[in-house]
């Protein structure tokens, strides 16, 4: 190979590398506006078949999983065409990528095959992923999920399969204030609806009034996280977490702790209750305890999903101009390698800490983003140690989960803690690669903290590059989503125990 | 569990031995008192405090009997359905009155079982939930695992030790919350811990003890001598909730028997054997 081949080459891998990191498609975004001039039918998916043997099945296998021998030697390996991220291609976006071909990966196949066979083989690569659909559904039961395009299916607990039953007792009891001893607060007290299920305070204000060390965390796509809060690697279920807040004592925010059977009570006189428990744990002699409560707001908050924000419509829809030039210059921002936001908030759900349906491997990351450098033995004000309070490694001190990017600019203040009052303020503490705290108990060169992150580190924005960054963090907000009927208080405005 | 006795038996008359039903007792004490809920007690710590108590109830696993030779004999626990599931059982002593709120009414002085028949100079046993049955689902477990308020939902197991009590210094409260911690999953897909690092499982050895005549103390005061619970630590849970940067913890620990900080195990000082004699003697007085 030539030295300036090689350099070509190595500039195309590059390029494409690029485009890995925000899971985009190849397509340029006119081609999502191509039409196909057949209609969908199975005779065409047939007529797709052969076609897709004969030209594509040699790195995509027969499946379309691309599994082959052939696909581990490419630069790129070819993607896997029944994935789900396959959900979120526009058809102008395949039948662009088959005519044009991907450098150096993929030969076009405009010559070879006419334009017809080619809209034919669109329609059979999207069967293949249908099938795929269709078999995962299968495994998770009849429940609907409505998932947002290009989402995969949640893993759900074995023993806790969805259906809308429990899903609707969950959205009651998520709303109902008898959930506390003094019945002045329920889960929706500090996970708002409006505010993508945050509460917009600092810290967390427990039933007595107590004040929770760390700031509640949205429950948006809650349903892919592999473990659960700011910093807990051992909860790693919904239902496990739901009884933090229930019985914790430290702190006290439900306050509930060895009072399971007053509860019971107080849910057996309300005559809805009684139905909505028996169908949705029909067959077992007592429907009131506390695994059902927890399985049941477990499922309402797994249909918590938020897919439908104008960045959203801008990547999976026909809709170029679903967000503003400003955010699209922000977008390439976030997913450069200057600033680095991707590594942490990277993928559909814009986190590091994600797990899905057959993805074979939870990921969980906690970072330490150097928000303090105290002097002393602990970089981190008490009590907020962050991973450290559960491995006693003091390389884990100040490492908390980076949250999804998903409806942030309605979820201040930021951090475990809210002491960053807003978003401007939070891209600011990344742009100089940590926080400095001139005096007070807390002084001290967050930027210098030893166990910082590594993509943590400062960067300059030239002319307008913070205003486009901020104007794609806020075309993440799911306006949808804050009104949903379907994740709203369903009890009668009103009532006693309606809330907040 | 018919058919394990009657195999228990067999096994023992084979060696000359019959099993024989054993009860240890426990009691909750301040001082020379019982623990009542509702009542107060003075002279507590280093600060002499005065305190009321709101809870008190603790596991124990692992009961061995010593016999006159020194051989260690395992009690094999009666498996009531409530108090006692395998080799665990918990002993509590507050009775849901006073300020006892989040208790419950019923309570349990003593664990029950069999050993073979013999004459036993000792006791041994381990206070807490033994790993492999901590860190299991608390909705889905038996009785006596089932409890929200002996659960530590945050650090995915049990309070292996719940006492709670108002003090002169802090009237709403000073908890003691013994349980395992640095516990984290060693990969990924694990749900449950695999390990801990600090185990905090106290190991008790009371010699000369005997079960027909003996039973064991638990004394907060003996517990509490060396810790000043008028004041907490700054940025730590009101009280020692086992945490290993809580001060408060360094003298419970002491006396529990346990490391702490640095400083290895050294003897426990929370329970001692008391004869029922004595006993008898002290409320005839």
């Amino acid at each position: 190979m030539k030295p300036m081949r090689q350099v070509l080459t190595l500039l195309i891998a590059g390029a494409c590398l690029l485009q890995a990191h925000n899971g985009h498609s190849h397509a340029p975004p006119e081609a999502k506006l191509l039409k196909s001039p057949i209609a969908n039918s199975p005779e065409h998916i047939a007529a797709g078949k052969p076609v897709y043997e004969k030209y594509c099945a040699q790195c995509h296998g027969a499946d379309g999983k691309s599994r082959t021998t052939l696909a581990g030697k490419l630069p790129e390996r070819p993607a896997d065409l029944t994935s789900y991220f396959m959900d979120s291609r526009r058809d102008g976006e395949i039948y662009w990528v088959i005519t044009h071909g991907i450098t150096p990966n993929m030969p076009p196949f405009d010559k070879q095959i006419p334009e017809t066979g080619r809209w034919e083989l669109v329609q059979y690569v999207r069967h293949l992923r249908a099938k795929q659909r269709t078999a995962e559904k299968a495994r998770l039961g009849p429940y609907e999920w409505n998932l947002p395009p290009g989402f995969p299916f949640p893993n759900v607990p074995a023993d806790n399969p969805m259906t809308a039953e429990k899903v609707e007792l969950g959205r009651y009891l998520f709303y109902d204030t008898r959930l506390s001893l003094n019945q002045t607060q329920s889960c929706a007290t500090c996970h708002q609806q409006s505010l993508a299920f945050t509460d917009g305070k600092p810290r967390g204000v427990g039933c007595t009034g107590e004040v929770h060390p760390r700031g509640p965390m949205s429950l948006v796509n809650v349903a892919y996280s592999p473990v659960l809060t700011w910093a807990n690697p051992n909860l790693r279920r919904l239902e496990d977490q739901a009884l933090v807040p229930l019985f914790g004592d430290d702190p006290v925010e439900l306050g509930m702790s060895g009072k399971d059977e007053l509860l019971a009570e107080r849910l057996k006189s309300v005559p809805v209750y009684c139905k909505m428990f028996a169908t949705a744990f029909s067959g077992d002699a007592k429907p009131f305890t506390v695994g059902h409560i927890v399985k049941a707001i477990a499922s309402f908050e797994r249909t918590i999903l938020s897919g439908d924000s104008p960045y959203d419509h801008y990547r999976n829809s026909n809709d170029p101009s679903a967000i503003g030039e400003a955010a699209v210059r922000g977008e390439n921002l976030f997913f450069s390698e200057r600033l680095e936001c991707f590594h942490c908030h990277g993928g559909f759900n814009f986190t590091g800490t994600v797990d899905y349906l057959d993805k074979g491997f939870a990921e969980v990351e906690f970072h330490n983003t150097g928000l303090y450098n105290l002097k002393g033995k602990f970089s981190y004000p008490s009590p907020n140690l962050g991973l450290y309070l559960f491995t006693h490694n003091e390389e884990d001190i100040g490492k908390f989960k980076a949250p999804t990017l998903r409806n942030i600019a309605v979820t201040a203040p930021y951090m475990h803690d809210g002491s960053v009052k807003t978003l401007e303020e939070a891209v600011e503490h990344y742009s100089s690669g940590g926080r400095a705290i001139k005096d007070g108990p807390y002084a001290g060169d967050g930027s210098a903290n030893p166990n910082k992150s590594e993509f943590v580190k400062p960067f300059v924005f030239c002319s307008d590059e913070k205003a486009d960054l901020l104007a794609f963090l806020r075309s993440l907000t799911d306006e949808r989503l804050l009104t949903d009927s379907r994740f709203s208080n369903p009890w009668p405005a009103g009532t006693k125990k309606s809330n907040p | 569990m018919q058919i394990i006795r009657g195999a228990l038996i067999a096994a023992f008359s084979a060696v000359g031995l019959i099993a024989a039903p054993v009860t240890i007792r426990f009691q909750a004490n301040v001082g020379d008192r019982k623990l009542v809920c509702g009542e107060y007690y003075e002279n507590i710590g280093i600060t002499h405090s005065r305190i009321t108590p709101h809870d008190f109830r603790f596991y124990v696993h692992n009961i061995r009997l010593i016999d006159d030779k020194g051989a260690e004999v395992a009690v094999e626990l009666d498996q009531d359905g409530k108090w006692q599931l395998d080799d665990v059982a918990l002993l509590d002593f507050e009775n849901a009155t006073g300020g006892c709120t989040n208790g419950t009414p019923e309570t349990n002085d003593r664990v029950t079982g069999t050993v073979p028949d013999a004459k036993y100079t000792g006791l041994r046993f381990t206070v807490g939930v033994p790993f492999n049955k901590n860190h299991t689902d608390l909705t889905t477990q038996p009785p006596p695992l089932n409890l929200t308020a002996m659960a530590w939902v945050w650090n995915a197991g049990r309070k292996f030790m719940r006492l709670d009590f108002a003090s002169t210094g802090l009237p709403r409260g000073f908890a003691i919350h013994l349980g395992s911690t640095g516990c984290t999953p060693n990969q990924t897909k694990t749900t449950v811990p695999t390990s801990c690092s600090e185990t905090n499982r106290p190991e008790i050895e009371l010699s000369g003890f005997d079960p027909s005549r003996d039973i064991v103390i638990a004394d907060l005061a003996a517990l509490l001598k060396d810790s000043n619970v008028d004041i907490n630590q700054e940025n730590t849970p009101a009280g020692c909730m086992s945490g290993p940067e809580d001060g408060d913890c360094a003298p419970i620990f002491a006396n529990l028997g346990l490391p702490f900080g640095g400083k290895p195990a050294g003897k426990q000082s929370f329970f001692r054997r008391q004869a029922t004699a004595e006993l008898s003697a002290e409320t005839t007085q």
